[in-house]
């Protein structure tokens, strides 16, 4: 069966020949546009590293809050797990792609995004469609969703030499140093790169307690962690380039957990470490780009509750998480970039070993084959493509196969028109295997599960006005999930079990406006809004009490909105808000299920000092949650009240 | 376009500022009615009281905030009343709350920890003037009624969960719930003396113990929810320990005089203890229950209630039965009903 699909996928990539023009460099594809690239698009947002710092984010979990769709679920504090659905549909579906790589978990399935940093951040880009003019990862381009990260190490084009220095001091005990050091010669890049920071955490919370409020201290709630990494770019000749790159981080942290009343304490904690090394070899030609790479994805984690009453003292649980990817993917101009075809095939051997009171030591070889096909006509533009996920999972004597089947077919126009803007139609048939520990962990897994499918369907446009000084871009959607995953009791409150059982329906919106207005010459404001409305439905079960409700944590309603002042370049103040509507915890929409809604407002200062050289110089002063207002994204996971966040930044380049 | 992104402001705020207010209740004094502990789920702080009125069949799920002013905590595992005081056991805030058995009122919360440790208090029993409390940590604390204070601990075997008294000693089962290999033994503890003097051997995680003419105890062990499958055990005492294994389907049991109700996710029976035969293999219907999470029988009425978990994550429903398995009527009470008093 495997070998059928490794035959299949083989051939869906090996049928695209090569011509390799050795006159010329090879032009990157790219959708023409014109002037209308500047538009919002719901397809794809990113946000720039200028952006990054005015943000002041502790993590890229925290930025992913500034995407419309997004919801977030923050647990609280720097290196607090940060997970995200994006228009109700689970992060599991998202691929996170740093520098091109794809980042896995087969454990659990979904990355904790505190784990990564944005101090290197150049660009992030987060897009529900292909993206053909970088090659990425096969497993990476099957996802429903991309979230692509570019590091500054990372990026080509530079000086000879370049340097960073970033320091932040902020509230409750934050210090982080980072530091990179990146030099380029014209075939040859190199850099490394470090991060160190720690948290103290204790910060001040209210928490209402039936008619009146509690104050306390968060506790337990600790980080030490460590950054580090190297990029290394060769470029052989004008047809071969070799990439190669590597990251790390190792953290220490307490798990402060949900408050409980009554009973705060607390002494979980989590040591952490991921490890994620990557080789490339890239072959150019005047009309395609091939890629043959390898990953591989290192990491353990290790809980520990001395707390835990059992007889040994507690527990100290040690899971151990190996994916190793290795892929060919292309893309190919045909008929004067007319018709590009891309696609790719991948295999990926992934294993989790776990130390506990429950051991089990599951092994899955998954086959990934992509084929796709985009079309530039004179007024549209149309990509479809296909995708296959054969997987073999293996625990002890059991071998179970699955597959499945992915699809995406997507339309937009070129040319921008007054009355119509820049639509754009998609859909897009996807799914997510379930993770090792649904499938294993101890009596709960179920080797039974089937993937958990979602079916999504976009239409929307982009307008400008204002002499292309107002931007506004409308998408609505309609999404379906099936056979989804769900952790639930079947026995009694302690005795769970995963089944495929949940059906969710999602209607939405996303609304993006962003103004800019040049005052004078030296004064520019740049003003925008975000506004998602999602109605995430459980249509599990009709006879159900909680039938149509909204599930659990996707606030109807979501806004985030910033206006920044920049004079001369060289200072400015950036005001953001985020306003989420009232969420329920559980999936039955009773008022005692309910999680008030809240509006945080955050305030930065910058200013650039003036360049001596090439050395540049840059502070800025961020006070978030101005009104100090009691919020929460998860229920009884307190988040700060007011604080501030001191940044130095230096660069040489 | 000002105009729109103020909109978009003012629609946000509007919608996330007003939150529906919940029915209280104003009851003053606790009489014809019955009060319903909901367990509520884990970290969720959402344990409760209900108090169903029955002169007009009104539920208020907030009787316990009504009452005190504030939250009940998290995960309420036992309601009981002794004498002229409720006892509400709430495990992971790992508190007793202790009311007035006659009108609800907050007579005293009792801090369930050992030096800062949270001791997890499971499930509660009366002798005389003490009260009984299995904690997860290993002991069974001794509380006077009186003055509320912890006198002792008593050590027993691992994760104590359920107690039954008879003869002046209280058979409290280990479960052994958080460790690997399970506990298999129950502790026999000297009411008087506040000591366990002996261990009996009954098998993988026991649990609810029902004492039958104060010489028979029957205990529902559990297994281990996979390869060892649960049972229901007899012990007998007399000159010598006799164990015997009832062949029966079971998830939980509950007794009703000289019978045991015996159930599962799919049926109820009855056990004659007397005969010791099983006398029906189905006693009540089970049709309109989602998921039978406990059976709890009142001797003073001669009925029987069964709580309905409504899948753990819904609010859930107490179905009310007359002693021969008939229907009388429903309530929709808070999430995970598992406990009840009942008011004449």
């Amino acid at each position: 069966m495997l070998r059928n699909k490794l035959l299949i996928g083989f051939c869906l990539w090996s049928v695209s020949v090569f011509g390799q023009d050795k006159e010329k460099a090879l032009p990157e594809v790219r959708i023409e546009l014109s002037n209308d690239s500047i538009l919002l698009s719901g397809i794809s947002q990113e946000v720039s590293a200028k952006k990054i710092s005015t943000y002041a984010p502790e993590d890229v979990g925290a930025l992913m809050q500034k995407i419309a769709g997004v919801t977030l679920k923050n647990y609280g504090g720097i290196g607090g797990m940060k997970t995200i659905a994006y228009r109700g549909i689970s992060g599991t579906n998202t691929a996170i792609v740093l520098d091109g790589f794809s980042i896995q978990n087969t454990m659990v399935g979904q990355i904790d995004l505190s784990n990564l940093q944005v101090d290197n951040v150049q660009s992030l880009t987060f897009t529900s469609a292909p993206t053909i003019d970088e090659l990425i990862p096969v497993s990476a381009w099957m996802q429903g969703n991309i979230l692509s990260i570019h590091t500054l190490e990372n990026s080509p084009t530079c000086d000879t030499l370049e340097l960073r220095y970033i320091s932040k001091v902020g509230s409750f005990g934050q210090l982080e140093n980072y530091f990179s050091y990146k030099r380029c010669v014209p075939t040859t890049l190199l850099s490394v790169y470090g991060k160190y920071r720690s948290f103290t955490g204790n910060y001040p919370f209210i928490i209402e307690n039936g008619n009146s409020t509690t104050k306390s201290t968060r506790n337990n709630n600790q980080l030490n962690e460590g950054f580090g990494g190297f990029n290394y770019l060769k470029t052989m000749n004008k047809f071969f380039t070799l990439k190669s790159s590597f990251h790390f981080n190792q953290s220490e942290r307490g798990l402060p957990g949900a408050v409980i009343l009554y009973n705060e304490t607390s002494n979980q904690g989590l040591n952490q470490q991921n490890t994620y090394g990557n080789i490339v070899l890239e072959v150019k030609g005047i009309k395609g780009k091939l890629n043959f790479y390898n990953s591989f994805n290192y990491g353990y984690l290790n809980y520990i509750d001395p707390s835990f009453l059992n007889n040994s003292g507690g527990l100290n649980q040690w899971y151990y998480n190996t994916i190793n990817p290795t892929g060919v993917t292309f893309h190919r101009k045909i008929k004067d970039s007319i018709l590009v075809i891309y696609g790719g095939v991948e295999h990926t051997f992934s294993s989790l070993t776990a130390r506990s009171q429950y051991t089990f030591s599951p092994k899955r070889y998954h086959l990934q084959s992509v084929l796709g096909v985009k079309t530039f006509l004179k007024m549209i533009s149309l990509t479809a493509q296909i995708g296959n996920h054969a997987l073999q999972n293996q625990q002890g004597n059991s071998v179970k196969n699955t597959s499945a089947w992915t699809s995406h077919v997507q339309l937009e126009k070129r040319k921008y028109q007054d009355w119509v803007g820049l639509p754009r139609i998609w859909f897009k048939q996807t799914f997510r295997m379930p993770s090792f520990s649904e499938l294993f962990y101890n009596k709960i897994g179920n080797h039974d599960l089937k993937p958990e499918l979602a079916l999504q369907f976009s239409a929307g446009t982009s307008y400008r006005f204002l002499k292309n000084l107002l931007h506004l871009s409308v998408d609505a959607y309609f999404n379906k999930v099936d056979n989804k995953i769900l952790a639930i009791p079947t026995k009694n409150l302690f005795v769970w079990s995963i089944l495929n059982v949940g059906k969710v329906q999602i209607l939405g919106l996303d609304l993006m406006l962003r103004k800019n207005w040049k005052l004078t010459n030296k004064l520019e404001l740049d003003a925008s809004t975000n506004y998602a409305f999602q109605k995430v439905q459980d249509i599990s079960d009709e006879k159900a009490i909680s039938y149509k409700n909204q599930l659990a944590y996707f606030p109807v309603h979501t806004l985030q909105s910033e206006i920044s002042l920049l004079w001369n370049n060289k200072t400015g103040v950036f005001i953001s808000n985020s306003t989420i509507s009232k969420r329920f915890v559980l999936n039955e929409n009773t008022s005692s299920n309910e999680l008030q809604g809240f509006s945080t407002f955050d305030i930065t200062y910058y200013y650039k000092m003036n360049s001596y050289k090439k050395n540049k110089l840059k502070v800025s002063m961020t006070l978030k949650n101005v009104a100090n207002t009691p919020y929460q994204y998860v229920s009884y996971f307190v988040m700060p009240g007011r604080n501030y966040l001191m940044t130095l930044s230096y660069a040489f380049n | 376009m000002r105009l729109i992104s103020l909109c978009f402001f003012l629609f946000v705020f509007v919608s996330c500022k007003k939150k529906t207010p919940i029915i209280t209740s104003d009851v003053t004094e606790l009489k014809h009615g019955i009060l319903v502990l909901n367990e509520g789920l884990f970290n969720l702080n959402n344990a409760s009281l209900s108090w169903i009125d029955l002169n007009t069949n009104s539920v208020s799920d907030d009787f316990f905030q009504q009452k005190t002013g504030r939250k009940l905590g998290d995960t309420g595992n036992d309601l009981q009343r002794y004498g002229g005081k409720i006892y509400v056991l709430v495990n992971v805030s790992s508190t007793i709350e202790v009311l007035q058995a006659s009108t609800g009122k907050s007579i005293q919360q009792i801090i369930m920890q050992n030096n800062g440790v949270a001791k997890q208090p499971r499930n509660l029993a009366f002798y005389g003037s003490k009260l009984f409390v299995s904690c997860f940590d290993g002991y069974v604390d001794v509380i006077d009624t009186t003055s509320l204070q912890v006198e002792k601990r008593v050590k027993v075997g691992s994760n104590p969960e359920h107690m039954a008294v008879a003869n002046a000693y209280l058979y409290v089962s280990n479960s052994g719930g958080l460790i690997t290999e399970l506990d298999s033994t129950i502790s026999v503890i000297d009411c008087q003396k506040l000591m366990e003097v002996k261990k009996i051997v009954v098998g993988k995680n026991p649990g609810k113990i029902v004492v039958h003419n104060d010489s028979t105890l029957y205990v529902h062990v559990r297994g281990n929810y996979s390869t060892i499958p649960a049972q229901l055990t007899k012990i007998q005492f007399g000159s010598t320990i006799q164990k015997e294994l009832i062949p029966i389907k079971i998830s939980g049991m509950e007794q009703m005089e000289n019978y045991l109700l015996i159930y599962s996710t799919e049926s109820v029976s009855l056990y004659d203890m007397k005969a010791q035969v099983i006398s029906s293999n189905s006693f009540i219907s089970l049709n309109d229950i989602k998921t039978l999470y406990r059976i709890q029988y009142v001797d003073a009425v001669k009925q029987l209630f069964v709580f309905d978990a409504n899948t753990y994550t819904n609010t859930g429903y107490i179905h009310r039965f007359s002693n021969t398995g008939e229907f009388i009527q429903k309530f929709h009470v808070g999430l995970n009903p598992n406990s009840l008093i009942y008011y004449e």
